[in-house]
């Protein structure tokens, strides 16, 4: 039932009526004593949940916060988070959510690229950036300065010189203060950094119509509704966990929210709040479905509640899809997307059988088209630039028009991502247009050489990348984590790449490695190892 | 042995490339490009997990190493020399 209102309202943003808040409001209005939300041990009912976005949004427009303004987010993942992306909806304003992790100085050039007014965070945040004598990046050469952000200074817990208590802010409210409804559908929601898998974080604009359309998307193709407890594990400075949170609270559901991600945890998480659906970062699944290796954690876990998992950001390896599908129970799918196009393919469970290393078909309302070395459209089983037409699409690049024009092929975003499509219309991921590896002329695909030395039992993971040859321009280079370093046979790995790649393929420079450089989403940051291991060779 | 050795090269050398009218033993088959730069990583490890020795550097350098008879002696003196510490 829920889940027609969702679908009726997406249905009337294509005229223009689309906005996150009423939606939302709706449905605590409906169900008002339902769970909206659990975060670590901590709860509140549609009302309740209702009831703080009302107030604080109230608060923020008499704090000066206006509509278009920029709020700088440092928060972890909350009730708080939650409920100020809901704030941001109801007031018009747009939320910049940040890593906690970051430096000042990363914080305060992320400030002024995204050109933040107000700041929201916890109070030990807050003093790490207020306090002069802070420790910042050595390549600056003064401390930042932050009067930059001129606008509200809001610590969510506890008080702090310099800014305000969240608390002190609600006081000032009455407790039945009703939504403003100030937002538009065109309005920015969210500005959100990329994650960085390509060293150049750029902001992109995900406006409410766009955040609405990715939760209904998902809605249609993972039939969530209202019954379902949506789990969200990874930062909420992410549109993935942004999107898991307003699933649910679109749809009236229950968003289930953890605070920070460990394969025991997520199994406890989703036995002891019955989840039922969740996307998850394929190296979470990856280390999960590890964990599920040992009989006694599938018996101490009851994961009997999940109906559907989706896994995504990452590729997963066709040997890991397989255990994966044999460990859980429920529906299994994997997508392909990107934080500009949200999802573009899906590989449900059944396609799964007999298209293993597929990423699947395009997601209803997507379009995919493989782009050619000449910005031509390639014919089926040609690799080329994977390009994706959408009504999920990103708003553009902050302030980077010319970044966003580079970016779009028509209606269609140049995803960066090589890619071939078969003739059944699966798409085959085969890396960062960016990483491929062009030896002698011969274009490489990482993915091709890592799912074969994966396959070596004496392998945990391997990254695949361009090692600089004076002879052929580019040879194949690879970082491996070996299951067990004292045993690792680096001449029988040799043997079985030899067995089973071609000679243009065959990595010429193996580095040891104790584990890949990932991101805190998870996603392999390649650049890393071409910096570490080729980029000062000849 | 020798001869094993000689046919494995030789087929080896026919999966590469159709091998030349005019090609024998003692022909250099890296100079007619037949194990190229890219080619010959993979080439070596045929070579090495079929025979169970490992072939240096030095030995690639060498004029052994490019033609079918060269290469099947220099095979040949390393499975012996392997033997021979057994």
């Amino acid at each position: 039932m829920i889940k027609t209102i969702l679908s009726q309202t997406t249905a009337d943003a294509t005229s223009g009526t689309a906005k996150i808040s009423p939606t939302f409001f709706s449905h605590a209005r409906h169900t008002p004593d339902k769970q909206a939300i659990w975060c670590d041990g901590t709860t509140a009912s549609y009302q309740e949940l209702a009831s703080l976005v009302c107030r604080w949004s109230n608060a923020m427009a008499q704090g000066g916060v206006k509509r278009g303004d920029h709020i700088g987010v440092m928060l972890p993942n909350s009730i708080e988070f939650a409920a100020l992306m809901l704030v941001a909806a109801d007031l018009g304003a747009v939320m910049v959510p940040l890593n906690t992790s970051l430096t000042p100085s990363a914080v305060h050039r992320a400030f002024e690229a995204a050109e933040v007014k107000h700041v929201v965070s916890t109070a030990a945040l807050l003093k790490n950036l207020l306090t002069k004598s802070t420790t910042y990046r050595t390549d600056d050469s003064l401390p930042p300065d932050f009067s930059i952000a001129d606008g509200l200074w809001l610590s969510v817990d506890k008080t702090i010189e310099d800014a305000t208590l969240l608390a002190d802010l609600l006081h000032g409210v009455a407790s039945d203060a009703q939504p403003l409804n100030a937002a538009m559908e065109e309005d920015a929601l969210i500005l959100t950094m990329t994650s960085g898998s390509t060293g150049d974080p750029k902001p992109i604009i995900l406006t409410q119509r766009t955040k609405f359309n990715r939760a209904h998307a998902a809605v249609e193709l993972y039939g969530i509704t209202e019954n379902d407890r949506t789990l969200a594990a990874t930062p909420l400075y992410h549109s993935l966990a942004e999107r898991l949170v307003l699933i649910p609270l679109l749809t009236g559901g229950t968003s289930v929210l953890m605070q920070a991600f460990s394969p025991t945890a997520w199994l406890e998480c989703v036995s002891q709040q019955n989840v039922t659906f969740t996307i998850a970062v394929s190296s979470q699944l990856k280390l999960t479905a590890g964990l599920l290796d040992d009989q006694d954690a599938i018996h101490r876990y009851d994961i009997s509640s999940l109906r559907c998992i989706v896994s995504s950001s990452a590729l997963l390896e066709h040997t890991v899809k397989s255990d994966l599908l044999k460990k859980f129970d429920c529906e299994l799918h994997e997508c392909y997307g990107a934080s500009e196009i949200a999802i573009a393919t899906n590989l449900d469970s059944i396609a799964a059988k007999s298209k293993l290393q597929s990423v699947g078909i395009p997601a209803p309302g997507v379009d995919i088209k493989i782009i050619g070395k000449n910005g031509e459209v390639v014919t089926k089983g040609e690799a080329g630039e994977i390009a994706c037409k959408t009504s999920m699409l990103f708003g553009g690049y902050f302030k980077r028009p010319e970044l966003t024009q580079t970016a779009m092929r028509g209606d269609y975003f140049r995803t960066g991502d090589m890619g071939r499509v078969d003739e059944d219309g699966f798409l085959y991921f085969l890396g960062r247009a960016k990483d491929i590896i062009i030896c002698g002329g011969i274009n490489i695909y990482p993915a091709d050489i890592e799912e074969v030395v994966n396959e070596h039992a004496s392998v945990l993971e391997s990254a695949a990348f361009a090692f600089p040859d004076k002879h052929l321009g580019e040879v194949v280079a690879i970082a491996v984590v070996p299951v067990n370093k004292t045993e690792f046979n680096l001449r029988q790995l040799r043997f079985h790449c030899c067995e089973r790649l071609a000679d243009f393929q065959q990595p010429r420079n193996f580095f040891i490695v104790d584990e890949l450089p990932r991101n805190s989403m998870g996603k392999l940051m390649k650049f890393q190892l071409v910096k570490t291991f080729s980029a000062h060779m000849p | 042995m020798q001869d094993t050795i000689r046919l494995f090269v030789l087929e080896l050398l026919e999966k590469k490339s159709r091998l030349p009218n005019e090609f024998d033993d003692t022909s250099d088959f890296i100079k007619a490009g037949i194990v190229d730069s890219i080619g010959i990583i993979k080439f070596i490890l045929e070579l090495e997990s079929r025979f169970d020795i490992e072939i240096t550097g030095t030995d690639i350098e060498s004029d052994e190493f490019r033609s079918v008879q060269g290469l099947a002696g220099l095979i040949s003196r390393k499975i012996n020399s392997v033997e021979d510490l057994k």
